[in-house]
Formats: C-alpha cells, sequence, structure tokens
C-alpha cells in the first residue's frame, strides 16, 4: 500500500508540474496580492516601506526659536514626512484644506520656545483634513510623539539644572558646616588657651599692680605729705589771721556793749524829755545781747592738731596690705553654638519638576527599538496571504483535485486497481502537504527578498506553523471535497470558508483589530493559530518557542480535519 | 477468467441487479449488451470491485473478489466508460502509472507502455498531454491504460462512445489480441454493432435482469426473428401482391413519399422472387433494402422494447 502512496503522491506532483494555472494560483498570485496589499496597507501599520516623503506636512514658524528648529529637525528626520513651510497660519491652512497637497499643516506659534523654558506650556496648532483620517492620525501620532520629546527634554533639563543647583547648594551648605565646626573647634582652642594665658599672667599681674600700687602709695604719701604740709601752713596761718579778727570781734563787742549801755541811758532821757508824749514815742529798736554764754575771750585759736593725726592716719591707710590679686576666672569662652544646619533634604521626586510620559518601545529582548515604529506590513501580510493562498491550493489541490479524480473516472479505476481510497487521500495529503510548505517557503522567501519581512529571530522556526497549517489545510481540503459534491459547489463552498477563515484569522489584518466576540470565535480556526505564530516569531520577534503551541494545535486540527475528511471521503467516494 | 454469480444489487426500492450470472472464459469476449441503465455498469462495477454486490459473487481469474480483493484485482484490468486519464499527465505518463499502481517493475512498464502505444497508434504522441488529444486517441489511450499490467481479465465499459471509425478499429484491434493473448473480455455495450463484430457471445441484459447469453445467431435464433425486406414501387402494392411465394408475410408499412411495402421471408434466397413479384405489381421496383436479423431485433422480441431506447 506505502507503494501506491508513493506512486499517488509522484503522480501529484506531476499533476501540479503541469498545471500551470494552479501554480499561477500557488505562486505568482500571492506575490502579486501580497504586493498589492502589502503596499497598500503599509501606512496602517506604519511600516518602513513607506517612501521617503509619502506624507508631506505644511509648516509655519512664527516662534523662531529653538523649540521650533527642534520641531523642523525632527520632522526632517521623519523618513515618511516632507515639509512645505508655509508663510503664513492661513497658507498652512489652505495647504492642507485647499490645496490638499499637506496632510496636515502645523503652526509654531510665537513664544512657544518661551513658554517651554520657562516652564509654561505651548500648544502647536495642527489644520488637518478629515478625509485623511488614517493619514492625519499617524502624523498626529509622530507629532505627539515629538512634542512628548522636546517637553521630555526641556523637563529633563531643568531636572538637570536643579539637580546641579541642588547639588551646589549642598555643597556651600557643607562648606557652612564645615565653618561652624571649625569656628566651634578654634573658639574651644581659644578658651583653652584664655585659661592657660589667665594663670600665666595672674603673677605678673599682681606683681605689677604692686609695684604700682607701691609707687602709687608713695606718690600720695609725698603728695599727702606736701599737701599736709601746705593744708597745715595755711591752716595754721588761717588760724592766725582769724585769732586776729576774733579778737578785733571781741573789742567791737565790748564797744558794742558800752554803747548799748549809752543808748539805754539816752532813750530813758529822751522819754523823759518827751513827758506826756513819751509814750507817742516808739520804743527805740531792740539791740541784741550777745549771747549769754559768749565768752569770745574763751576763745583761743590753736593749730589744728588733728591734722598731724589725720597724716598719720592717712599714712597708715596708705600701708598697702599684700594684694590678694584674685582674679576673676575668666568667664566661660563663649560656646560657638552649634551650627544646626540641616541636611540638605533629598528632593522627593514628586515634588520636583514632573516628569513628562513617554514611551519606550522595546523588543523582545528587551532592546529599545526607539520611537513607535510600527512594522512593515508584508510582515503581516506575507505569511496572511500565504496561508489564504495555501488553503486556495489546498482547495484546487485536494478538494478539486479529488473530485476531478472522481470525475476524470481515475478515482474508480483505481480503486478497481490496488490501491485502496485511503492510499490514494494518503498521498494526495501528503503530496499537497509538501506543496504546501514548499509553497510557504518560496512566498516567504520571496517576501525576504521583494518586501523585505523579518524571519525573526530564527528563520527555521517558521518551518513549525508553516508545516502545521500546510497540514491543516490540506486534511481541511479533504472535508471540502466531501460536502461539496461537484466541483461547482465546491469552489464557492472552499471559497467562502477559506475566504471566511482567513479574514477571522487575522490573514488579512491584525485580528486585534476584531471584536472580542469574533477573536474568541477564531480560536476554532487554523488560521488564527498560524498567523499568531507568524507574528510572534516575525513581528513580535519571539523565541522560537513560542510557536510550538500554536502549531501544536494546528497539528491537532489537522487530526480533526483528517479524521473527519476520510469519514466523510469515504462515504462520498467510497 | 470472469464469472459473475448470481449477482444482485440495489438501490433503495430500485433493483440494480436482479440475479446476474455468467461467465467470461479465457481468451473469449463477450458482450455485456443493453440498453442504457440496463445495468451493465454496475455488473461491471460489482465484478471489478468498486462497489459491492448485495450477494452473489463474482470471481476474477479464480480469485473471489470478496475473499481476496487485491490478488483479483491485480488480475483485472477495468477501463471505465468514462476516460479515466490524468488530462495534464502525457500518455507515456498515464500509462507508466497506471501500470506501476498495479505492481509493475519501472522498467516493465516502460517497455509494455511503448509497446501499448505502438497497439493504440499513440507511439507518435507518447509524450503529447492527454488533454492535447481527440476523444478517440483518449479512448484508445483509455483502453491501454487497462491493460498495462497484462491483466488476466479485462472489463470495458462502453470503451467506443464517441469514437470515430478509425479508433474504433483500433480498439477492436487491440481488444481482439488482448483476446487472443489469453485475455477473459468482458466488453460492455450498447452498441449491437459491436457485440456482433467483436463478441464470442454475448449477454443481454435489461432492468437489471440478464435476459439472455449466447452467440448472436444463438440469441437471433432464440428471438426468432426472421429476414425481412422493403420496397419501394412506382405504384403502390395492394394487399395480397405476394400471394403465392410460399413463407412470405405481408407487413404493413407506410411512407410519406412514394409508394412501398415490406414482408418478412422464410429465407434469403426468396428475395428474387420477391423483387421480381413487386416489379410486376408495381410496375417498377425503385429501391429494396434486405434487412438480416439482428441482435437488435432479438433483443426487441425478447424484451418488448428498443436496444437503445429502454423505458
Amino acid at each position: 500500500m506505502l507503494r501506491a502512496v508513493w506512486l499517488t503522491i509522484g503522480k501529484e506532483f506531476l499533476l501540479i508540474r503541469r498545471d500551470r494555472v494552479g501554480l499561477f494560483m500557488l505562486l505568482v498570485a500571492p506575490i502579486a496580492v501580497i504586493a498589492a496589499a502589502g503596499f497598500s496597507l503599509a501606512k496602517i501599520y506604519g511600516g518602513r516601506t513607506v517612501p521617503r516623503g509619502e506624507y508631506s506636512i505644511a509648516v509655519f514658524d512664527e516662534d523662531h526659536g529653538a523649540i521650533a528648529r527642534a520641531i523642523f529637525d525632527a520632522l526632517a528626520q521623519q523618513p515618511d514626512l516632507a515639509i512645505i513651510e508655509s508663510s503664513s497660519r492661513r497658507d498652512a491652512e489652505q495647504t492642507v484644506r485647499e490645496r490638499k497637497l499637506a496632510v496636515v499643516g502645523i503652526v509654531i506659534p510665537a513664544g512657544t520656545t518661551d513658554a517651554i523654558e520657562h516652564g509654561r506650556g505651548a500648544r502647536l496648532i495642527l489644520y488637518t483634513d478629515p478625509v485623511k483620517y488614517l493619514q492625519t492620525i499617524k502624523v498626529e501620532l509622530a507629532l505627539s510623539e515629538l512634542c512628548s520629546k522636546i517637553t521630555a527634554g526641556a523637563a529633563s533639563q531643568a531636572r538637570s539644572q536643579t539637580a546641579e543647583q541642588t547639588q551646589s547648594f549642598t555643597r556651600k551648605l557643607d562648606q557652612a558646616r564645615q565653618s561652624a565646626q571649625q569656628a566651634r573647634a578654634d573658639a574651644a582652642r581659644l578658651a583653652t588657651q584664655a585659661e592657660v594665658s589667665r594663670a600665666a599672667i595672674e603673677p605678673k599681674i599682681r606683681a605689677h599692680i604692686e609695684t604700682a600700687l607701691a609707687a602709687a602709695r608713695d606718690r600720695t604719701k609725698l603728695a599727702l605729705d606736701t599737701e599736709m604740709d601746705r593744708i597745715q601752713r595755711k591752716l595754721d596761718a588761717d588760724t592766725a589771721a582769724q585769732q586776729a579778727k576774733l579778737d578785733e570781734l571781741k573789742d567791737y563787742l565790748g564797744r558794742l556793749e558800752v554803747a548799748h549801755g549809752q543808748f539805754e541811758s539816752w532813750f530813758g532821757q529822751l522819754q523823759q524829755l518827751a513827758g506826756s508824749h513819751a509814750a507817742d514815742i516808739p520804743p527805740p529798736p531792740a539791740i541784741p545781747s550777745p549771747p549769754a554764754d559768749l565768752n569770745l575771750g574763751g576763745i583761743k585759736l590753736e593749730p589744728v592738731a588733728e591734722l598731724r593725726d589725720a597724716r598719720t592716719r592717712l599714712e597708715s591707710a596708705l600701708t598697702i596690705p599684700p594684694i590678694d590679686l584674685n582674679l576673676p576666672q575668666l568667664p566661660p569662652a563663649p560656646k560657638v553654638p552649634l551650627l544646626n544646619i540641616p541636611e540638605m533634604p533629598v528632593i522627593d521626586p514628586s515634588l520636583s519638576i514632573p516628569g513628562s510620559l513617554g514611551i519606550t518601545e522595546v523588543d523582545s529582548t528587551g532592546k529599545e527599538i526607539g520611537e513607535f515604529a510600527g512594522f512593515n506590513a508584508f510582515d503581516l501580510q506575507v505569511p496572511g496571504f500565504a496561508v489564504t493562498f495555501l488553503l486556495i491550493g489546498m482547495l484546487m489541490g485536494v478538494s478539486l483535485a479529488l473530485i476531478d479524480e472522481h470525475d476524470w473516472g481515475t478515482l474508480e479505476r483505481l480503486r478497481s486497481a490496488s490501491a485502496p481510497l485511503w492510499a490514494t487521500l494518503t498521498g494526495k495529503l501528503l503530496a499537497r502537504f509538501v506543496v504546501g510548505f514548499i509553497q510557504m517557503a518560496v512566498l516567504f522567501a520571496a517576501g525576504y527578498v521583494l518586501f523585505g519581512i523579518s524571519l525573526g529571530r530564527n528563520p527555521v522556526a517558521l518551518i513549525m506553523p508553516a508545516a502545521a497549517i500546510a497540514f491543516a489545510g490540506a486534511a481541511f481540503g479533504l472535508i471540502v471535497a466531501g460536502v461539496g459534491r461537484t466541483r461547482d459547489a465546491v469552489l464557492p463552498v472552499g471559497a467562502i470558508v477559506i475566504m471566511t477563515m482567513a479574514a477571522i484569522g487575522g490573514c488579512w489584518w491584525p485580528i486585534d483589530f476584531e471584536p472580542v466576540w469574533m477573536q474568541h470565535v477564531a480560536l476554532a480556526l487554523p488560521t488564527t493559530w498560524a498567523m499568531r505564530a507568524f507574528n510572534d516569531l516575525m513581528i513580535r520577534n519571539l523565541v522560537a518557542s513560542s510557536a510550538v503551541i500554536p502549531a501544536a494545535v494546528n497539528f491537532g486540527f489537522g487530526i480533526i480535519y483528517t479524521v473527519v475528511g476520510v469519514a466523510i471521503a469515504r462515504r462520498r467516494f467510497g | 477468467m470472469i464469472r459473475a454469480e448470481d449477482l444482485r444489487k440495489r438501490y433503495g426500492d430500485r433493483v440494480a441487479l436482479d440475479g446476474v450470472s455468467f461467465t467470461v472464459n479465457a481468451g473469449e469476449i463477450v458482450g455485456l449488451l443493453g440498453p442504457n441503465g440496463a445495468g451493465k455498469t454496475t455488473t461491471l462495477s460489482i465484478l471489478s470491485g468498486v462497489i459491492a454486490p448485495d450477494s452473489g459473487r463474482a470471481l476474477i481469474a479464480t480469485h473471489d473478489l470478496a475473499a481476496d480483493p487485491r490478488v483479483a484485482r491485480r488480475s483485472l484490468g477495468l477501463v471505465p466508460q468514462s476516460l479515466a486519464l490524468y488530462p495534464t499527465l502525457t500518455a507515456l505518463e498515464n500509462l507508466l502509472f497506471w501500470g506501476r499502481i498495479q505492481g509493475m517493475a519501472s522498467s516493465d512498464a516502460l517497455r509494455h507502455a511503448r509497446t501499448l502505444l505502438v497497439e493504440v497508434g499513440l507511439d507518435d504522441r507518447a509524450d503529447d498531454a492527454v488533454n492535447e488529444f481527440s476523444g478517440g486517441m483518449m479512448r484508445r489511450l483509455n483502453i491501454a491504460c487497462g491493460m498495462m499490467h497484462f491483466p488476466a481479465a479485462i472489463m470495458l465499459d462502453e470503451p467506443t462512445v464517441g469514437v470515430d471509425p478509425q479508433s474504433r478499429g483500433r480498439i477492436f484491434a487491440v481488444v481482439e489480441a488482448a483476446a487472443q493473448a489469453g485475455g477473459a473480455i468482458l466488453y460492455s455495450t450498447h452498441y449491437m454493432e459491436e457485440a456482433e463484430r467483436l463478441c464470442d457471445r454475448i449477454v443481454l441484459i435489461d432492468h437489471g435482469n440478464m435476459v439472455a447469453q449466447g452467440t448472436d445467431r444463438e440469441l437471433i435464433a432464440l428471438a426468432g426473428t426472421e429476414p425481412r425486406i422493403e420496397i419501394m414501387t412506382k405504384k403502390a402494392l395492394p394487399p395480397g401482391w405476394s400471394k403465392g411465394i410460399a413463407g412470405v408475410g405481408e407487413l404493413p408499412w407506410e411512407v410519406v413519399d412514394g409508394f412501398a411495402a415490406a414482408a418478412t421471408l422464410h429465407a434469403l434466397d426468396q428475395v428474387p422472387d420477391v423483387i421480381k413479384r413487386a416489379g410486376e405489381v408495381g410496375d417498377e421496383v425503385i429501391e429494396f433494402h434486405v434487412h438480416r436479423p439482428n441482435l437488435q431485433d432479438a433483443f426487441l422480441k425478447l424484451t418488448g422494447h428498443a436496444l437503445r431506447d429502454a423505458p
């Protein structure tokens, strides 16, 4: 029976080789469709296949500052953007909305640079064409990234400056703190030195004072003696003068007393003379009488003896006792207050200049990709349409070929020969599996050469999903052959099923475009798992093991399809 | 040797075969004759192992097809009614495939394929794709494919449908050569002439029943049919115009244009007498046609309807 299988495989290859239309559908048509779809949809996925200058944008610069230059430079570096410089806002708007020469018009308002540099917000003005929705989104995305970068750059610069200033301030605080500590140390050292000096100078001071005091005493004693002598002499002279005066007074008082007596006598005579009028005569003024106890005669001025006693006492007083120089303790050196210079607090990032939230795209290896790069649309279209045309090939190669064999009568002849149906089916499936696998390999190679698709980290890993979907597709062709009774029935049935499987399975667009419920439905389709594996390997650049489960699922689908397909085919052709 | 033993087959309520039995011996060509839908293809399908009978037994070269299908099929060469060929393969590639699928070694297959291509007149087109062939060429190649592996039993199902006379002649030659080589040939056709021309024996089949079998003469004799003459004369032949010629029976026959009459004959040697009488009575014999009894007549006689128009 293996001979029948082997011969059937060989015959299938001969048939395929002679079938130019089939070969065209297997290899050329997919490349043509892939090229059409890939180039058409490249804009959606933002791939690098978009020609340089694909999008034109009108730019009007009112700012003429550093930010404006940065925007210009960044836009100029965008490979798919071409810049049209506008002369005014109106010109930019017309370029977009009336002349339709640009996808988006950008106005960089005056003061943008100043606002950014001084921490204020600034906004670019966009003129868009709503019809060019996707292009606008792409340009807006690029601009958003650009603004984000500029803002982040400014914030980063401010943050850097703040950090520098903080570090400078911290350094100065540290210096002040060190200076204060030095001052405290110096003060302590000086206090110690003062104590030492004080202890050293005290006897000197004492001696010096004693010497000074002795000299002062001598000078005082001399001056005192001199002055006392002078005073003594003066007092003696004054006493003698006063004694003379006193003697004159005493003489006067004696004569006054005589006069007084004469006046009393005179007055008595007068009153007598005045007779009756004596009463009219006013009494004479009373002449005071010297105090009764006044005894001027007893007064005798003597030289002042007390002065001599005073001299003696003064001299005694001038005798300086030993000086008990008890110098007061030096007041403690004033403590240099411990300058509590606070540590420079670590600036809480949340309290610092707010950071900007940016995006860093990294690949599965963690390597930074840079700006949002999108992906080569052909990385999706090549496997997607390769799978689609693989299924179409299976439809023609298995389903139609089986029906053709039935219609030609060769199936009946095979069955009358020693080739059982299962051998024919097996040979056909194996041949188509190999052809499908080769088809996938050729299309991927063409995609690599013509469209620069990524083959992932390990191109060999692509064999797994390719082989799995080829197997599942071949087996599925068996089911279609059994369900479709005639060639005319197989074509629409097969086409509908294949197109639906391809569409829902994400062969034509990323499956994430579809609603969630449809994505769940898609799990029942081999196309979904094939595309998941291809996307993982080619676009997400994951490791080879990521394709194991999807490939296993599709091999499972293939087994189920084979069992069901053989059962249907046995009933249909058996 | 091919042997059908009481083959019965039903498709639902419809009886396709109802107890068909016959034998084709080595070196013998047996025609399976019957109108379309009579059960010929069903018989061949059972005998070739494509379908299984409800009951009965099929033997190919003494091998029971049900008990030993692999060996039996190796002894069988089927030439189906449809052109069981791969259109995009060349004639040689088709032959090699069918030969090798039947177990031939590559070199043997190539050698015999070249021989067969000469026999069927396609040696100069060996490397041309079959879809470039005429219908007759395809028929010839179709037969060659069935004979590639030197089968002991060959079954041909309507092998000359749509074939030009030249191709038909070549097909006959090939079939006869295969029989002479010792093959047991079962030749299914609804062309009576082919059966008469080619077959040693004929199995008449109708509505799944085997009506009769034997040589053409045996079948004609079995049906009891007689020669017939149709005559056009200048004047109309009145009833009783053949009176006096023994064994001649006048038949009612009308033609639109001209005067004609028909009559059965007992034997062909009565033709001159009948022509002479018609000329005398009808003034002049313009045209006459003698019809020998054939399988068509026998079939009509045996089944009550024509061979080509089964109800």
